[in-house]
């Protein structure tokens, strides 16, 4: 693994940010490691880079148990933590050659070949306080990218992005990953990660939800929902645990929603589900899939009740 | 040594470096010039103050007086300043050690320093010319004979000094994590301290009776081997040469030179080491 933890703890005095965390991030792919505010996703990317100490749990970096005490290990780690951070009289050129002046060696050849994969060559010489956000967000990819990693952490790189800036960071961490490098993205922009991620983590409370293939997180977790008649709802719900066994059903019998059923299943079914219906001489009403990374998301961190009531019915 | 020698020419960059240093010489300049106005009316006889080697005493007096003051500011906005913006966590998220990053930090403020030092006492020995020149009084060549020895022993001397007590500012700005908080309480120590002292020679001055001038002087006492009270004894090695002294040099004995050298060397050398291990220790969320 690029990337390892096991039972993970840390507190900050009294206030727990990680209470067992478990996460492997496998080599050359791209992890989304997604949490709502405060879930701990910076305070574990802090623990990788040695900027804090766990208080139990361990890690491993670059398939070897890694300490805070292993800090040569960084020098093969980039990474770009929170916000990103210079100084502000320096212009872009000069912060990356303070930058490239600590860890491992950096030939000036290097700073010029960063800026120019983050599009800053012709703003380098300017002094980074009159850089915007995503400026300087540029430049924080570049300062991790300096000592050309083969593992990259990334908390938040999309921040004040504009789209054409996301694009271009899409490309590079897709060439980096084409290259054999292995890609840690924390973010909030689950967009982002969706087109981003081979591999998703989500986290909240300190503990890790659920891992794994992004297709087959969505897959495992995704939702059909079906309109029918409500007098035909017991028949209907025969038919629905006949195709999806073991799967999580619900139907609304009662209100505005009445008629409508949610089941947690595979959302490129939802054909073999109508049909299903429809050969038992019930029509469907309305058929929707939710199969997107947000739905997941939410359902696992609470952002919404899981199964609520669809946005509304469709014909 | 990379990082000190990046941190140095960045430093040169850095507006406080040019502010300090236009502060000091602004206020030498206004002095010089008042004590050029004020030696020509007394009379040449208080131009004396100007003649070389002597001159190079009341230079110091600025350099490493007033400079120091500006030093443990200039040192706290360094040191704090890095903590403000979040730079350690760029440079220790990279692999350098912790305490390898407070000592590049460290020579590279030290190497600022002499570079300031060495203009601030240029300057300050044109403004002497300039002074002189107000006073009406005929300075030598200001390296001829003993000149040149005293210029070299002022600098050697004094430098330790203003580097010791900028450590104990670049220590607090370290350990307090803030640029303001840094230069505020680097400050405010400074100025304790100094009125600490004050009180403590007022104490001894009582003690003896108001018998200034009669009797031995005792000393030294243990609060003039406080961190920004010792260096004055490697300063002003004998206190009676020199201009504006205060009355502790009527009834105390300066620290010998020796000591006081290594109380400023020790108190240097403890206040990086503090640095040190406040980083390698701290937990960096911010």
């Amino acid at each position: 693994m690029a990337v390892a933890t096991r039972g993970l703890v840390k507190r900050y005095g009294r206030q727990p940010a990680l209470l067992g965390l478990d996460m492997s991030v496998p080599p050359g792919k791209v992890y989304g490691f997604l949490g709502p505010n405060g879930s701990g996703k910076t305070t574990t990317l802090r623990l990788l880079v040695g900027l804090l100490r766990p208080q139990a749990g361990a890690m491993w970096l670059l398939g070897a148990p890694y300490t805070w005490r292993d800090r040569k290990r960084l020098y093969r780690v980039g990474s770009l933590i929170e916000t990103p951070v210079f100084y502000p009289f320096l212009s872009g050129r000069d912060n990356l050659r303070v930058i490239g002046s600590a860890g491992p060696p950096t030939p000036s050849a290097r700073i010029e070949q960063v800026l120019d994969y983050v599009g800053l060559h012709d703003r380098a010489g300017s002094t980074v306080k009159t850089y915007s956000l995503g400026m300087k967000q540029r430049l924080g990819v570049a300062a991790a990218l300096l000592s050309d990693p083969d593992l990259l952490i990334l908390d938040e790189p999309a921040n004040g992005l504009d789209p054409g800036g996301m694009v271009a960071l899409r490309e590079t961490l897709r060439w980096l990953t084409e290259q054999g490098k292995t890609v840690l993205i924390s973010s909030h922009l689950l967009s982002e990660v969706e087109q981003l991620a081979d591999i998703v983590g989500i986290v909240d409370r300190g503990r890790l939800l659920r891992e794994g293939p992004l297709e087959q997180l969505v897959r495992d977790t995704g939702q059909i929902r079906v309109r029918v008649a409500v007098e035909e709802m017991p028949r209907a719900a025969d038919i629905l645990r006949r195709v999806a066994p073991d799967r999580q059903l619900y139907g609304i019998d009662r209100g505005p929603r009445a008629g409508w059923f949610h089941v947690t299943f595979d959302p490129a079914r939802a054909a073999e589900v109508n049909r299903a219906l429809a050969e038992a001489g019930i029509y469907a009403m309305g058929v929707e899939a939710g199969n997107d990374l947000e739905t997941l998301f939410l359902q696992l961190t609470g952002g919404v009740t899981p199964g609520a009531p669809p946005p509304g019915p469709s014909a | 040594m990379r990082l000190a020698l990046a941190e140095f020419f960045g430093m040169r960059k850095r507006m406080a470096t040019y502010v300090v240093l236009i502060v000091l010489l602004v206020l030498m300049g206004l002095v010089y010039f008042a004590a050029g106005i004020g030696a020509r009316s007394v009379g040449a006889e208080a131009g004396g103050i100007f003649q070389f080697p002597a001159a190079y005493a009341f230079i110091g007096q600025f350099v490493f007086g007033l400079g120091s003051l500006l030093a443990v500011a200039y040192a706290a906005a360094v040191a704090g300043g890095d903590w403000t913006w979040g730079v350690p966590r760029l440079l220790i998220a990279r692999g350098h050690s912790r305490a390898g990053y407070v000592l590049a930090k460290a020579l590279a403020l030290a190497g600022m320093l002499a570079v300031g030092v060495v203009v601030a006492f240029g300057v300050g020995i044109l403004f002497n010319f300039a002074a002189a020149a107000i006073a009406g009084v005929e300075l030598g060549n200001p390296i001829a004979g003993d000149g040149l020895v005293e210029l070299g022993k002022s600098l050697l001397l004094g430098f330790p000094v203003v580097l010791e007590r900028a450590l104990i500012g670049f220590a607090v700005a370290i350990v307090l994590r803030s640029q303001l908080a840094g230069v505020v309480v680097g400050i405010l120590l400074y100025i304790g301290e100094g009125i600490l002292v004050t009180v403590m020679v007022a104490i001894s001055i009582f003690s003896r009776g108001m018998d200034l001038l009669g009797g031995e002087r005792s000393g030294p006492e243990w609060f003039q081997y406080l961190p920004f009270t010792v260096g004055d004894s490697v300063l002003t090695p004998d206190p009676a040469a020199t201009i504006g002294e205060g009355l502790e040099g009527l009834i105390l004995r300066q620290v010998p030179l020796e000591q006081a050298l290594i109380a400023v060397f020790l108190y240097g050398l403890v206040s990086v080491a503090v640095s040190a291990l406040f980083v390698e220790r701290a937990e960096i969320t911010a």
